[in-house]
């Protein structure tokens, strides 16, 4: 079809306009068509039935629309002369969709639905012009629908964009919070201990050396008494094999106490009991002395665990002594992110120590080769040893076999601490080294999933990798690469 | 024929064993004690023990041990009639409010010593709970008397008790 106006009718009007105003000067009965209208008046409101149509010939009108679910009017589109309005709703028979109100003082050709007709018959340009417009005003509508929609789905995009991007900072900022707290914790931790290490290794250090200064006395003492020197050597060796002889296992000492109680029929079950850890070749120097052999037994029996108490405090202080050192050296009370020039197995061996009430009873098979040095941040790198062989333990429960092994390879150190637990279904593996991904949900192995989330970030803050997989023959090994740095 | 009444130490450290031993020696020349480093040689030592028609008096018992745990072997005591009517105490540097609490409730704990312990304390808790099995169970006390709590020994017999052996 063509337009009698022309295609650039819809910016230029003016001929509309002229067009119009020239039948309403030709027409007198037209006269009554025309109306004005005052800024503010309102020539329909939306929901209105339409029955006539607008054709404005000077002026502005704006259309609104009422937001859904509010009053507000929202304003959809403002009309130059020249603009026919009211068409959809006036073709349609439907409601009006919008409220059309005079935003300047206007005229307008105001054309009752039963009078169209006749004017159509007379004027068959106006006739013309309304198709064309309908036809225009279909176009630029549809054209207008295409350019929303794709408007729409670049806001979309740009929405779910943005939603993201809050979401990822919204993670982002409970990471940070939950290293935060950690941090502040570790260096609570870090002062408790030293000051808990101070106070600890005062009399720890009282204990060892006055125990140290007894058995002094004590043998000088043993010199001096006065029993005849044969006795008194058998004493003394039932003394010094006391500093010696740790503690059989209780299976082996009911075993001895049985196979003994015949050669010693008159002997108390305590004296047994301790004669049942004296060596054979001392039990059968003493049946080769002793005249009377309850009194010399309980004599030397007596010497024998005089020696082994020794022995006992020693090895008890010794033990407090490398457990205060060893957490000393685990949470050091320095900032975090302070680096020395260090060993990693020192960092591994303190971890054994400090952890071995919960893995005491594992079967550990520890290689470490030696490897080079180097700046790493001791007391964070321990955390993350405690981390998987905490988690092992967790996972393997009563008993199991903990290995950890090390060694340099191409620039690297590597470590390997592998369990032969249950495993880690495969399809949380992936994710296990982020922030709450947890297996431990049960009973009162309740885990938050941080654990490995920060081993993760601490080894990445040395330049490492680290990573888990599920081992063939059952369990899991975490590989962790450290990038070996020259001071 | 006179019953043995025996105690029973389980303890995984050689040397926490031998000084609980040590400070309840005292007990020995009536209660023969017995010593074990696991739940499992525990179980053996009791089948033995009443295996031979003895009695086990009481179990002073660690909590953390190898493979069972010690709440977990006295429960498992608990529930069997043979030795339900053992003196039940837990010794242990480390269980948590939950576990103690499962003893008391699924074993009927008789006492909780936290390591490290005093010597009287554990002496004067072993007595008295040896004194109770020693009532409880009817045996003649006159014969342990010397060990054990002896005014309330001798209250006992006085009132008659449900001493029937005597």
């Amino acid at each position: 079809m063509k337009f009698t106006f022309g295609s650039k009718w819809l910016e230029d009007r003016s001929g509309v306009i002229e067009m119009m105003r020239s039948i309403i000067d030709r027409d007198v009965n037209s006269d009554h068509f025309l109306q004005n209208y005052r800024k503010g008046d309102i020539l329909f409101e939306e929901g209105d039935a339409l029955n006539h149509i607008y054709i404005l010939l000077e002026g502005i009108i704006q259309l609104y629309k009422i937001k859904p679910y509010t009053d507000n009017q929202f304003p959809v589109s403002r009309l130059q002369p020249g603009a026919l309005i009211g068409i959809i709703a006036f073709i349609t028979h439907y409601p009006s969709l919008t409220t059309a109100k005079v935003e300047s003082d206007a005229s307008l050709l105001k054309i009752p639905r039963a009078e169209m007709k006749s004017l159509f018959e007379k004027y068959p340009e106006i006739q013309e012009y309304l198709d064309e417009v309908i036809l225009a005003n279909l176009l630029e509508r549809y054209r207008q629908s295409i350019i929303l929609k794709m408007k729409l789905d670049s806001v979309n995009q740009e929405l779910k964009n943005e939603r993201n991007e809050l979401k990822q900072l919204y993670e982002d900022l409970k990471d940070a919070q939950n290293k935060l707290i950690y941090q502040e914790k570790m260096a609570t931790l870090g002062q408790l201990v030293a000051g808990f290490a101070h106070e600890v290794n005062n009399p720890t250090a009282a204990l060892v050396r006055s125990v140290e200064s007894l058995e002094n006395r004590i043998e000088k003492f043993i010199e001096k008494s006065p029993l005849e020197s044969q006795l008194k050597n058998l004493c003394v060796s039932f003394y010094e094999e006391g500093k010696k002889t740790g503690f059989p296992d209780t299976k082996t000492v009911r075993q001895k106490m049985k196979e003994i109680k015949p050669q010693f029929p008159a002997e108390s079950r305590a004296a047994l009991r301790t004669l049942a850890q004296v060596p054979d070749s001392l039990t059968e120097k003493l049946r080769e002395y002793s005249s009377d052999e309850t009194e010399t037994l309980t004599i030397c029996t007596e010497y024998f665990e005089i020696g082994r108490l020794f022995r006992n405090i020693t090895s008890s202080g010794n033990r407090i002594a490398n457990l205060v050192k060893s957490l000393k050296s685990y949470s050091r009370n320095e900032a975090e992110t302070e680096t020395e020039f260090i060993d990693i197995r020192e960092g591994i061996h303190d971890t054994l120590q400090l952890t071995s009430n919960r893995i005491k009873f594992y079967e550990i098979d520890l290689n470490l080769e030696d490897v080079p040095k180097t700046e790493a941040n001791p007391a964070a790198l321990n955390q993350v040893w405690t981390n998987i062989i905490l988690n092992a333990a967790d996972a393997m429960g009563k008993s199991g076999k903990l290995e950890i092994s090390c060694q340099e390879e191409d620039g690297f150190i590597r470590v390997d601490i592998c369990d032969n637990g249950p495993g880690i279904e495969e399809a949380i593996l992936d994710q296990i080294f982020e922030p709450n991904v947890t297996t431990k949900h049960t009973g009162s192995k309740f885990g938050l999933g941080l654990g490995l989330a920060i081993s993760k970030n601490i080894i990445e803050q040395h330049d490492g990798t680290i990573t888990a997989t599920n081992r063939e023959e059952g369990g899991v090994c975490f590989s962790v690469r450290l990038l070996v740095s020259k001071s | 024929m006179k019953k043995n009444i025996y105690i029973l130490v389980v303890e995984d450290e050689p040397d926490v064993l031998d000084s609980i031993v040590r400070d309840i020696e005292e007990f020995e020349s009536r209660f023969p004690i017995e010593m074990a480093d696991t739940a499992e040689e525990a179980k053996e030592i009791i089948r033995d023990i009443l295996d031979e028609g003895d009695q086990i008096g009481l179990i002073l018992c660690d909590h953390v041990l190898p493979e069972q745990n010690g709440v977990d072997l006295l429960i498992e005591m608990q529930n069997d009639e043979r030795t339900r009517s053992v003196k039940k105490v837990l010794i242990t540097g480390q269980a948590g409010l939950e576990e103690t609490v499962k003893a008391v409730n699924e074993a009927d704990l008789e006492h909780y010593i936290a390591k490290p312990w005093k010597k009287k304390e554990l002496v004067d808790i072993v007595r008295n709970q040896l004194t109770d099995f020693v009532i409880e169970q009817s045996v003649n006390p006159l014969q342990y008397m010397s060990v054990l709590d002896q005014e309330r020994i001798a209250e006992s017999i006085r009132h008659g008790g449900d001493i029937t052996d005597v």
